[in-house]
């Protein structure tokens, strides 16, 4: 028989507490009913009442709580970055070996190019880590690398699909709504899941990268803003200062309460009332969670907000920080966006060399900020992108690299990752994934599993099946992932 | 029909076998592929992997019909029992298994299984599936047997039989038939229907559920008049009018859509426009505005081109198949692959959808395997995919096309008058190059300078950018061209009047072609001939991984727990394959189960929020049982013979009942009994759709613009909103207010940027078939009602409406408010809290503002102000979300 453990708050309270509050009346309704109507759970399954319902998480002892993950929108180059392949200055100039195809509409794959970038070993582990990024491979001895993942698809909009949601097709729910709904959340103020995207726009195929798909929308990613309001109708209409929006909501629970004693209570009715409640305290909770004016100056400095290259990723990985403290489940930062990603085709110098300066200085700070104030081992770092690149090139005097899904690099790091390794390979010159091959799929279900939730167990009934994040193809936890 | 059997009294245990003998063609789609067995890590499935074998080598003499020495193995208790030689299966132990020692012809005495004379032989790789399973512990999940699965019992498969009145105590409450099956169970269940509505509650609920809008004041008032009279009169009198309203199929409409997975762009990265997809959505609204026939309904849109009496209008509803998502980028890419992976996922878009509307079933579960839980095969998707398989969508690359809706006989005809014309345009350009030329040369065309030195030059020897200002300038010449010829004198300039009559001549002979063939223009799919590409079925979903050739058929085994025979494709015409409008003869059937349940179904719950069977795209066994099968069948079989397909007859026949009329007051005893109401012991209380709030806003404030049909119009999206998108600058149209004031469901539907407003109050996901909402109560829905930008810009409408009244005494102003916005007057306790809240924000406001301002002016900004304010909380009373 299944128990329900998610404690996600409805209206500042768990449910639980919530309808127990709600008076005598119909206090005693049970759970399950007033569930199904909102939607929470499976009416199919609570329909009938033998059937079992799904289990939800945490299955076993979770080792994070909370996650970021840094999407490189537009795929970086793994053999510019954390995948060294010396190899590639003895073939240079020539063809890849293997036949492979590349999604990129008739291109020349060309030949292939070693990185302009010098690697260099780190940390006691002696990770090698480009010059790209200087400032995280001080953390070297906190990465666990994979070299060996692999992906469906060369192209960036089912990949980013494939990235958040498992499946490149869309209308699937993604990582985070997953998390929301097998976890619930840890705050009452803000968003469970929220995203930040680059300030050129957004990746390619839009909000379809945080959808809950085919889950209720509260599972949704919301967008956060890093300046200004933070979200949505977070500030009140122009004319109407915070007494005066109390003011109207003092008359609009008066009327709303006198509708319901007509009714002689209702759960869904009350339930609306306290949500007006929640939002006063949203529009007070939210707006000083993005007030990092109150951030020292060496705090600022140190996410690099005094510099202009990295003031907007520093600002957003800040207030990263600032939302993990405040209960927020899942972080999201896009890097690159619009039509300026990290789809480097032309020239890998340019392109990588901007992007990994404006967001390297940050992501350390993150990184440093965490472990100071003993957030580490609660909060799951993620480092990629929809896929990697060719170790080929097709730019024109310079290193410009093609999308490569055939073999590509993530990093994890934080709770529960054992770090100061990497994971699998790729073939002599980077190209394809050969050992230790990790799926998308299987860094999911890894993830999953590090916040304490089973890929398999974790479903939602929806047209006819029990969908899971990982798809029904069998995927695994990456165990040389987990500390 | 049965072998001859050999009898093998010893070996009462499984029938499974050897293969060192003859090679037996192997089995398509059900068997697991080598690779797959091979891999020690993917665990055995039984459904997928073990069942299939048992089920071609084994059920012959151990199933259903035969059991030889007592083993049957198409049942999970039975098989892991055993035979009469006792257990044929050890889980953990293939070595002491019977039926791994003798499918593996390891047996001492030599004995194999399936004897080879009786059943194909297991190749290595069922023999390594079969060990590995029992090795694994023989894993057989509950519900998963043969029979189970076969779906035999399924309800929903069988035929729709009405039958008696039940037979109830408080005759007094009933009103038509429905009440009869509703009371029934109450009554055995000792409990009261709900109390019911009074009249203009009933009014209200009425209006919203027919049309999705509040009454009009002017309709209230002629509602309570007649009331007054006859108030049984009034409220019929209200549901024709009602019904017959424009605004029902807008209503109505928008539930379709949401079936539909009805969008206005395709969704993924390019996520380009569907041109003129809306020609479809103005169809639903049209259709069901006429109320046609829901089975006609059917026709149209899956074969509305292959009817006997095709039009422009039943081709253009076949854009139902076509209006789901489509990945560009894949589709047109120039790797072949990709195409062809996202064609199986359109087909399967296309088909899932389709049996999921009208059918209830998940068909698209076996994409990949058979149906785990329903009577449908791999193969029956594949045949099912078949049926679409010679649609072809019409693009440019990732530019999306439309075409004319020309029904296909005539487009012989059309296509020759186009080749006609198009002779005839040549012939008025040749006729004609002399006034061209001379218009340019003398300096007539008023063109720029540059534009005519390019125009003189030989296109060969045109710069590029000469080649622009070419292009750019050729629309006006021309038109400056037209303006000459029409004028003789003009005209006989540059030209003999004898060609000017002879180019007029052609002009007009080409305006007739046009005329005679003008079709307008539409989004759909068409054949371009009548042999559809073959089907393969595919291994594992894959299409890299062709199976056979399947032909196009009918979901078999349900056909067959019809109790029928297959369904006979017709023969391909001139002109298409026939595929589709053989399946949509059989689902429009009237003795089709399914179909009819489901559609009765679906009225049903969009008038109650909830179905009588609550699964309304799934009515199979994950699906749930109707609360009320009686009443589900009394309706289907009530709706095609009584009704003739009426949907309309439909809602009257509801909307008449004492069931409809319940009101929704809570029950607390009866909430414990049935938390979920399955009894309808009272009216289920839903949250109106996010379109009948916006709609509602519009029109209390007065600004709703009642214009129907046409092009999408773009809502008022906030600038944050869009910057998330992947090009911020153009994806949205500007804001024009009176065209953003139509009703919500002509608002663009953008699959990657669905308007937030819409998107917070729980909009229906837009990538598949929606059968029911989600429905959730969130934060962000109050911020969004309370501080957004629409609603703030409504109360300001509505603020100004009650000002624009002739008295101007507060409590008149709210009485007229809650009027317009709740269909009622306030209650006295309403009115003074109103009116305390108005005064109040009058006196803060007079307050603040400087002194020196006229007096009258200063009183009538503050009285507007607090208006605005109390329209705002109108908005977001329960009660304006929650009709009672």
């Amino acid at each position: 028989m299944t128990v329900f453990v998610n404690n996600r708050t409805r209206c500042g309270k768990t449910r639980r507490e919530f309808l127990w509050q709600w008076g005598g009346g119909f206090a005693s309704i049970p759970l399950v009913d007033l569930l199904i109507r909102d939607g929470v759970t499976d009416q199919v399954h609570a329909g009938q009442g033998g059937q079992e319902r799904q289990q939800r998480g945490p299955y076993f002892a979770a080792k994070a709580k909370q996650v970021v993950f840094f999407f490189l929108n537009g795929g970086p180059s793994q053999v510019d970055t954390f995948d060294h392949k010396p190899a590639l200055k003895k073939h240079e100039g020539q063809d890849y070996h293997r036949k492979i195809q590349i999604g990129s509409n008739g291109r020349a794959v060309g030949k292939l190019v070693p990185s302009p970038f010098p690697f260099s070993k780190h940390g006691e582990s002696g990770l090698e880590i480009s010059s790209l990024f200087p400032n995280v491979a001080k953390f070297a001895d906190d990465l666990c690398v994979i070299r060996s993942m692999h992906a469906n698809t060369p192209t960036h909009s089912p990949g980013i699909l494939q990235m958040n949601s498992g499946s490149i097709v869309t209308g699937k729910p993604s990582l985070g709504s997953w998390l929301g709904y097998g976890l619930g959340n840890l705050n009452d103020n803000l968003p469970n899941y929220v995203v930040m995207t680059d300030h050129r726009g957004g990746p390619r195929g839009g909000a379809a990268a945080w959808t809950s798909g085919y889950m209720p929308a509260e599972f949704q990613g919301t967008l956060f803003r890093s300046q200004g309001a933070p979200i949505l109708n977070l500030k009140n209409p122009v004319g109407i200062d915070g007494g005066a929006q109390r003011r109207s909501l003092d008359v609009l629970l008066k009327l709303n309460k006198n509708h319901l004693g007509r009714r002689g209570g209702d759960s869904e009715l009350a339930a609306r009332i306290e949500s007006y409640e929640l939002a006063f305290r949203m529009q007070s909770g939210a707006s000083e969670a993005v007030d990092i004016e109150n951030e020292s100056k060496a705090t600022q400095d140190l996410y690099g907000l005094n510099r202009e290259e990295t003031e907007y990723f520093g600002r957003q990985c800040l207030l990263t920080r600032r939302l993990l403290e405040r209960g927020v489940r899942y972080v999201q930062l896009y890097s690159g966006g619009g039509a300026d990603s990290w789809d480097a085709h032309d020239d890998c110098i340019d392109n990588h060399g901007r992007h990994s300066l404006e967001i390297d200085q940050p992501i350390s700070a993150l990184m440093a900020d965490l472990k100071n104030r003993g957030m580490w081992e609660d909060t799951l770092l993620i480092w990629g992108g929809e896929f990697g690149r060719t170790p080929t090139s097709e730019g024109v005097r310079k290193p410009g690299r093609d999308h490569n899904h055939y073999g590509f690099t993530m990093w994890l790091a934080g709770g529960g990752v054992k770090g100061g390794q990497a994971v699998g390979a790729t073939d002599e010159v980077g190209f394809t994934a050969v050992d230790n091959r990790v799926h998308v799929s299987d860094l999911h279900a890894t993830i999953l599993h590090l916040l304490g939730l089973d890929h398999e167990k974790l479903t939602y009934f929806h047209q006819g099946l029990d969908q899971r994040l990982t798809g029904v193809e069998p995927r695994r936890v990456v165990e040389e992932v987990l500390a | 029909m049965q072998l001859p059997r050999f009898q093998l009294e010893l070996l009462s245990v499984l029938c499974l076998a050897l293969s060192l003998t003859i090679g037996f063609p192997a089995v398509h789609g059900a068997e697991p592929t080598e690779a797959s067995a091979a891999k020690q890590s993917i665990p055995i499935n039984f459904v997928r992997d073990i069942q299939p074998i048992f089920k071609k080598h084994c059920y012959l003499c151990h199933g259903h019909d035969v059991q030889e020495g007592n083993l049957r193995l198409d049942r999970r208790e039975h098989a892991l029992k055993g035979g009469d030689s006792g257990p044929a299966i050890l889980p953990g132990k293939p070595n002491e298994s019977p039926l791994a020692i003798l499918v593996s012809g390891k047996d001492p005495d030599g004995r194999i299984m399936p004897p080879p004379d009786e059943a194909p032989a297991l190749n290595s790789t069922q023999r390594a599936l079969l060990i590995r399973w029992i090795q694994e512990g023989a894993s057989w999940p509950t519900g998963a047997d043969d029979e189970e699965l076969a779906g035999a019992g399924l309800w929903s498969l069988k035929k729709v039989v009405s039958s008696g009145m039940p037979t109830v105590k408080n005759k007094d409450w009933l009103r038509n038939p429905i009440d009869s099956f509703i009371l029934q169970r109450l009554e055995q269940q000792e409990m009261l229907p709900a109390e019911s509505l009074p009249a203009l509650a009933l009014a209200r609920r009425a209006a919203f559920d027919l049309t999705g809008l509040p009454l009009l004041l002017e309709d209230l008032n002629r509602f309570e008049a007649e009331n007054e009279k006859d108030s049984e009169r009034a409220y019929r009198n209200l549901v024709d009018r009602l019904l017959a309203s424009q605004h029902y199929g807008e209503r109505w409409g928008r539930h379709w859509l949401d079936l539909a997975r009805y969008a206005d762009s395709n969704g993924y990265e390019v996520d380009g426009v569907k041109p003129m997809a809306w020609k479809y959505r103005d169809y639903v609204i049209r259709a069901l505005n006429k109320d046609k026939p829901y089975n006609r309904f059917i026709m149209e849109q899956l074969a509305g081109d292959e009817l006997v009496d095709v039009t422009s209008e039943t081709i253009i509803a076949t854009g139902f198949i076509r209006v789901g998502p489509w990945d560009a980028e894949r589709g047109a890419s120039v790797q072949p692959s990709e195409v062809v992976e996202e064609l199986y996922n359109e087909l399967d878009d296309q088909l899932s959808t389709t049996s999921q509307v009208f059918l209830g079933l998940t068909v698209g579960c076996a994409r990949c395997h058979d149906h785990k839980f329903d009577p449908i095969s791999t193969e029956d998707y594949y045949s099912m995919v078949a049926i679409f398989r010679g649609l072809k969508r019409e693009h440019s690359g990732r530019t999306e096309k439309t075409r004319p809706a020309v029904p296909p006989r005539e487009l012989v005809e059309k296509n020759a008058a186009d080749a006609q014309a198009a002779k005839l345009i040549e012939k008025i350009q040749k006729l004609g190059a002399p006034l061209r030329s001379g218009i340019l040369e003398s300096g007539e065309s008023k063109l720029p300078e540059d534009a005519v030195a390019a125009f003189g030059l030989p296109i060969d020897k045109r710069s590029d950018e000469q080649k622009q200002l070419v292009q750019r300038w050729t629309p006006s010449l021309d038109k400056r061209v037209g303006e000459f010829l029409e004028d003789d004198d003009l005209a006989g300039k540059h030209l003999p009047q004898e060609i000017i009559a002879q180019i007029r001549l052609a002009q007009s002979e080409v305006t007739e072609l046009k005329n005679k063939f003008d079709y307008p223009e539409g989004y759909f799919f068409h054949e371009p001939s009548s042999t559809a590409p073959l089907t393969h079925l595919l291994k594992r979903g894959s299409s890299k991984n062709p199976g056979k050739v399947v032909q196009p058929a009918i979901l078999l085994e349900v056909v067959e727990q019809f109790g029928e025979k297959p369904p006979l494709f017709e023969a391909p015409d001139e002109f298409t394959s026939r595929r589709r409008i053989s399946l949509a003869r059989w689902i429009a059937r009237k003795d089709n189960p399914l179909t009819t349940r489901v559609i009765v179904n679906r009225v049903w719950q969009f008038h109650f929020g909830q179905g009588l069977v609550r699964t309304p795209s799934d009515f199979g066994r994950r699906g749930v049982e109707p609360t009320h099968p009686e009443l589900l069948d009394y309706l289907s079989d009530w709706f095609v013979n009584d009704a003739d397909w009426s949907v309309k007859k439909l809602h009257r026949l509801i909307m008449e009942s004492s069931t409809y009329r319940m009101g929704k007051s809570q029950n607390v005893e009866y909430a414990v009994r049935d938390p979920s109401n399955r009894y309808l012991w009272r009216f289920p209380n839903q949250r109106l759709e996010v379109e009948a709030i916006r709609d509602a806003m519009l029109a209390v404030s007065g600004q709703l613009n009642r214009q129907l049909y046409g092009p999408s119009m773009y809502p008022k999206i906030p600038e944050d909103a869009l910057q998330s998108g992947y090009n911020p600058t153009d994806v949205w149209k500007e804001f024009d207010e009176t065209d953003a004031s139509r009703r919500t469901i002509y608002a663009y539907l953008k699959r990657t940027l669905v308007v937030p407003f819409l998107d917070t109050l729980d909009f229906c996901d837009t990538t598949t078939s929606t059968g029911r909402r989600n429905i959730t109560t969130v934060a962000p829905q109050a911020l969004e009602l309370l501080n957004g930008e629409f609603s703030n810009r409504q109360a300001v409408y509505f603020a100004d409406r009650l000002i624009a009244e002739e008295s101007q005494a507060i409590p008149e102003k709210i009485h007229k408010a809650y009027r317009l916005a709740l269909g009622r007057a306030p209650t006295q306790t309403e009115s003074e809290t109103l009116a305390a809240f108005v005064d109040n924000t009058i006196k803060r406001a007079l307050a603040k503002m400087p002194k020196a301002a006229d007096a009258n002016e200063r009183l009538h900004k503050a009285r507007r102000k607090a208006l605005i304010q109390m329209c705002r909380i109108l908005f977001n009373l329960n009660e304006f979300v929650y009709t009672d």
